[in-house]
């Protein structure tokens, strides 16, 4: 097997894997449209929760 | 327990600043994290369940709905913990009906008029039991998309208010500026 068989079929492979990785994001595009936003959400209310909560002891030394 | 000390050595009184952080702080965030994935997974299920109608109308529906309530707590600052509170219950209470829905439809479905009235002993017409799978249909397209509309409408009135709250407050900030003599 030559060199040029071996990038060529590395290729294809590739290509391969490129149109899969489209067609995978194409079928699930609301998905990965909605788990940032939902990412987002989780990370709102922490910080909401997070800066209600007084966890600062101030003492006079 | 992790403890950072912080003093303040130019400070006329000597403040020192003791930020604690507690184990239960971690478990609550950890509790967040964990109900929201719990709800993407459950999102992920009750598609699943429905096939067809789940990958071309309950996902785009429900990612629409996170879109929108990440918006709303982006724009709307001063409400952020509510409507991320009210975005997550309300996506649960729709996937939660449309699975109850799922569940509960291939049992209702088979009954025909004649066994309802033999059951309930009363005379059902047997017109209505085709005009009842007509009305399940029906109640499942209704719930499906005026939920989804409904929470956008929510969230669009949300980011209204807010926006009016700030306009009056910058009137008031520039009368403020006015009287003044800081226009």
């Amino acid at each position: 097997m030559s060199v040029s068989e071996i990038l060529q079929s590395a290729l294809v492979f590739h290509v391969n894997a490129f149109y899969g990785i489209v067609f995978f994001m194409q079928a699930n595009f609301f998905l990965f449209l909605g788990l940032p936003a939902a990412a987002y959400l989780a990370y709102s209310e922490i910080r909401a929760k997070t800066s209600l909560e007084i966890d600062d002891k101030r003492r006079l030394g | 327990m992790t403890t950072e000390t912080f003093s303040a050595e130019n400070s006329r009184s000597h403040l020192h600043y003791q930020k604690v952080a507690r184990p239960e702080d971690l478990i609550s965030k950890l509790k967040i994290i964990a109900f929201y994935a719990g709800v993407v997974i459950f999102w992920l299920v009750v598609a699943s369940l429905y096939r067809g109608f789940g990958r071309n109308w309950i996902i785009p529906a429900v990612s629409v709905m996170w879109i929108a309530g990440a918006i709303t707590a982006f724009v709307a600052r001063n409400d952020e913990e509510n409507t991320t509170r009210e975005t997550r219950w309300v996506i649960l209470s729709f996937l939660g009906f449309l699975v109850l829905y799922r569940g509960i439809l291939p049992f209702i479905v088979p009954l025909s008029s004649a066994q309802m009235a033999a059951a309930l002993d009363i005379n059902i017409p047997a017109v209505s039991g085709e005009a009842i799978a007509g009305m399940l249909q029906s109640v499942l397209l209704l719930v499906s998309v005026l939920t989804p509309v409904g929470f956008i409408i929510w969230c669009g009135q949300k980011i209204r208010q807010y926006h009016g709250r700030r306009t009056r407050q910058s009137i008031f900030e520039k009368t403020k500026g006015v009287r003044r003599g800081q226009p």
